[in-house]
């Protein structure tokens, strides 16, 4: 009987889910996963715990990269251990866990490969979105991917990764050979989330689609929020999409937040588009107008006058599924 | 100080009750009632650094710079970030132009990049970064991020001339102010401790609650330095979202109370708290301006010691890495257990302690004398958690 590294060895793993069958990934994936100690166990008797092949998607050798022995798993409870203060956001979008391993290639470049699986391909690319650098260069890898001086970072399904070489850069073809096998091994890529199309295209700012997943607009109540910038005279207006279960809910959702907008200056009731709602002018966003359509709210933020604002938020209105669909929602933290 | 006593922690810990436990994430927020006008309330100086700061400062989270605009204009004058916050350095740089006289920013670098070999010019490198970031032309508080934390390397790592050359560059430039350290790792008291003693750092940033012990010494050594002294994690858990259920109607509620025990203690200045959202920033601000902790106060620290406590592996601690003659790692078996009936993580606490040798399993407990309960300073029954898990997480 072959033995293996217990815990998170990946043939052991992953094998029962019948993702993977252990025997016929070879070497590469016995390499053992993290943990303070290791031994020999037979592999049925470990759990199933982890939806997908880790080592697959860290295949032990790639071209002129070698993986490092060892893979190290994080889980929420833990993450903090590893990325520190940054595991606040990683936990607000639904982080599952991470797998993180080394690679060194011939010439001794050693690149950090992290593997964050999120609760579904939303928060893969929302999280993905929040980290993107609009300097860093599209790469055709994955639903999304960029490639900065020396990183890669790419969306695919439900994961997040993040390539990362020292900071005097790593060489990029390599490194985008690594990210494409890497890539390869998670699985179909999918594709954007359907909500991307609420947003009409003429006007919207490249790269400014955004998923919130709590608190938009600093707002306890709205969450799993979808936000986009658009062309502006002076800066880009944004535009905002809440969806709640209910239109009873987006309807006390919408008069909450008029009360929070209390004190904002020519608070005005509107009747379109959508179910109508109010306009007012706060010192920090300028413009505000904010809408009922079903059951989400459309919100417009600092436009140039009403006539833009509304025209944005009666062309989001439009493109909303009737009734407007959003994501299951978290039940608000506070 | 007001420090709830090992007697009432031992006693909270033992009367955990049905009615004490900690919610599930869909219990709903609680139902204190928070001032319209929040404001801080206290300000108290920073050190030796000049500034008089809020008790209560904001932590990062937020994803809406009106609600960072707020948090400044509701008084709160210190902020904290890190390189490596996704984002967040970005956010403050859109609103700090309007305050930048009057807020004190605290930044990291990343923690990966602070090796033993890093060099000076790498670390300058960073600060331009994060200074471009920022908006701004200088930092008030330059941190190494992460300190006494075994993944990031050990002493040697702080001990790196490059680190203090870099400071010393960056202040005659006039891009940093004052320099220092954050720590919430096993190895923070002597870190941090390494630090104070060589008059490294000006202000210290520590993991730090009502239910860490140890850290009064290097509290009163910062204080006797004039170190500015700063608490983070201060609601217990790993996230922010500490609901009790039987205080969701009281006075104070759960994560009020651990701010509360903060305030009251004579040794740190302010207090870093994550602020995502309005209702935050008001229900934190709510307890500014606490200078003591009243019998109620101590009783909703009990309850939240009762609910947390027994399963708490205290940041910094490590009194039982090397306590157990048998190699038998006792802080790590523990922290399964917590994943496993804390977290719901039951297959991955399994898996975890599958990895733990059969030579190092609480079967070698059976006649021992137990050196892992007088290591522990907070008077847990470690033998009897080290069995219970063994039979939660092992394999049938």
């Amino acid at each position: 009987m072959r033995l293996f590294h217990v815990g998170v060895t990946v043939p052991a793993l992953f094998a029962a889910a019948g993702i993977v069958c252990g025997a016929s990934l070879g070497a590469a994936d016995g390499a053992p996963v993290h943990g303070q100690q290791s031994q020999s166990r037979d592999k049925a008797s470990v759990g199933v715990a982890i939806p997908y092949s880790v080592g697959r998607a860290l295949p032990d050798r790639v071209a002129a990269w070698t993986r490092s022995a060892q893979i190290q798993m994080y889980r929420p409870a833990d993450l903090w251990e590893y990325i520190d203060g940054a595991a606040e956001q990683y936990l607000t979008y639904g982080v599952q866990d991470v797998a993180t391993a080394t690679y060194t290639n011939t010439s001794g470049t050693v690149v950090g490969v992290d593997i964050y699986r999120m609760a579904d391909s939303v928060n893969a690319f929302g999280i993905y979105r929040q980290e993107l650098s609009p300097r860093a260069r599209p790469v055709g890898i994955g639903v999304e991917g960029r490639a900065g001086s020396n990183s890669l970072k790419f969306w695919s399904g439900s994961f997040y990764v993040k390539l990362t070489a020292s900071p005097a850069g790593g060489p990029q073809p390599e490194l985008e050979a690594l990210a494409g096998a890497i890539a390869k091994g998670l699985g179909e890529p999918g594709v954007m989330p359907a909500q991307v199309h609420w947003f009409p295209a003429a006007g919207l700012v490249p790269d400014s689609l955004k998923f919130v997943p709590a608190d938009a607009l600093g707002q306890s109540a709205f969450s799993n929020a979808f936000e986009a910038k658009y062309e502006n005279p002076r800066e880009p207006s944004t535009a905002l999409v809440v969806p709640f279960d209910s239109e009873q809910q987006a309807v006390a959702a919408l008069a909450k937040y008029e009360a929070f907008l209390a004190k904002a200056s020519g608070r005005t009731k509107v009747a379109s588009p959508g179910k109508g709602g109010f306009s007012a002018t706060d010192s920090f966003h300028g413009f505000i107008l904010a809408v009922r359509a079903g059951s989400s709210l459309a919100i417009s933020l600092g436009a140039s006058d009403q006539r833009t604002a509304s025209a944005i938020l009666a062309d989001i209105v439009r493109r909303l599924p009737a009734p407007a669909a959003g994501l299951p929602r978290k039940e608000a933290a506070s | 100080m007001s420090v709830i006593s090992r007697r009432a922690f031992v006693r909270a810990s033992t009367a955990v009750a049905a009615a004490t436990a900690m919610t599930g994430p869909g219990v709903a927020a609680s139902a204190q009632e928070t001032p319209p006008d929040a404001r801080v309330r206290r300000f108290k100086p920073l050190g030796k650094t000049g500034w008089k700061i809020g008790d209560i400062s904001a932590g990062s989270g937020q994803r809406d710079p009106a609600v960072l605009n707020h948090i400044f204009e509701c008084g709160i004058n210190l902020i904290d970030t890190g390189f490596q916050y996704g984002g967040h350095e970005e956010l403050i740089g859109k609103v700090l132009p309007k305050w930048r006289e009057k807020v004190f920013v605290l930044d990291k670098w990343d923690p990966l990049l602070v090796t033993p070999t890093v060099t000076k010019s790498a670390l300058l490198e960073a600060l331009d970064v994060s200074l471009k970031r920022l908006n701004t032309t200088y930092i008030d508080c330059m941190m190494i991020h992460s300190i006494g934390h075994p993944r990031y390397g050990g002493l040697e790592r702080i001990q790196n001339p490059a680190i203090y050359e870099a400071w010393d560059e960056a202040k005659r430039l006039g891009k940093v102010r004052f320099t220092g350290a954050s720590s919430h790792g096993v190895r923070m008291i002597e870190e941090i401790g390494w630090g104070l003693d060589n008059s490294r750092f000006d202000v210290i940033l520590i993991g730090a609650n009502f239910l860490t012990h140890g850290v009064e010494p290097l509290l009163k050594k910062a204080r006797a330095k004039g170190v500015g002294t700063i608490a983070m994690k201060t609601m217990t858990t790993y996230k922010s979202d500490l609901n009790i259920r039987t205080l969701q109607n009281e006075q104070t509620n759960a994560r009020q109370a651990c701010l509360k025990w903060v305030l009251a203690s004579d040794l740190f200045d302010t207090l870093v708290v994550s602020m995502q959202n309005y209702d935050r920033v008001a229900e934190f601000l709510a307890v500014s301006g606490t200078t003591s902790l009243t019998a109620r106060d101590e009783r909703y620290l009990d309850t939240v010691a009762a609910a947390v406590g027994p399963r708490y592996c205290r940041p910094g601690c490590g009194a039982c890495h090397d306590a157990c003659p048998h190699g038998v790692p006792v802080a790590d078996i523990l922290r399964y257990k917590m994943y496993f009936e804390d977290y719901g993580e039951e297959k991955f606490a399994m898996q975890r302690y599958g990895l733990v040798p059969a030579s190092a399993r609480p079967s070698r407990c059976e006649g021992c004398a137990a050196p892992c309960e007088a290591a522990c300073p907070y008077g847990l029954r470690v033998r009897e958690r080290l069995s219970e898990a063994d039979r939660q997480l092992r394999f049938a």
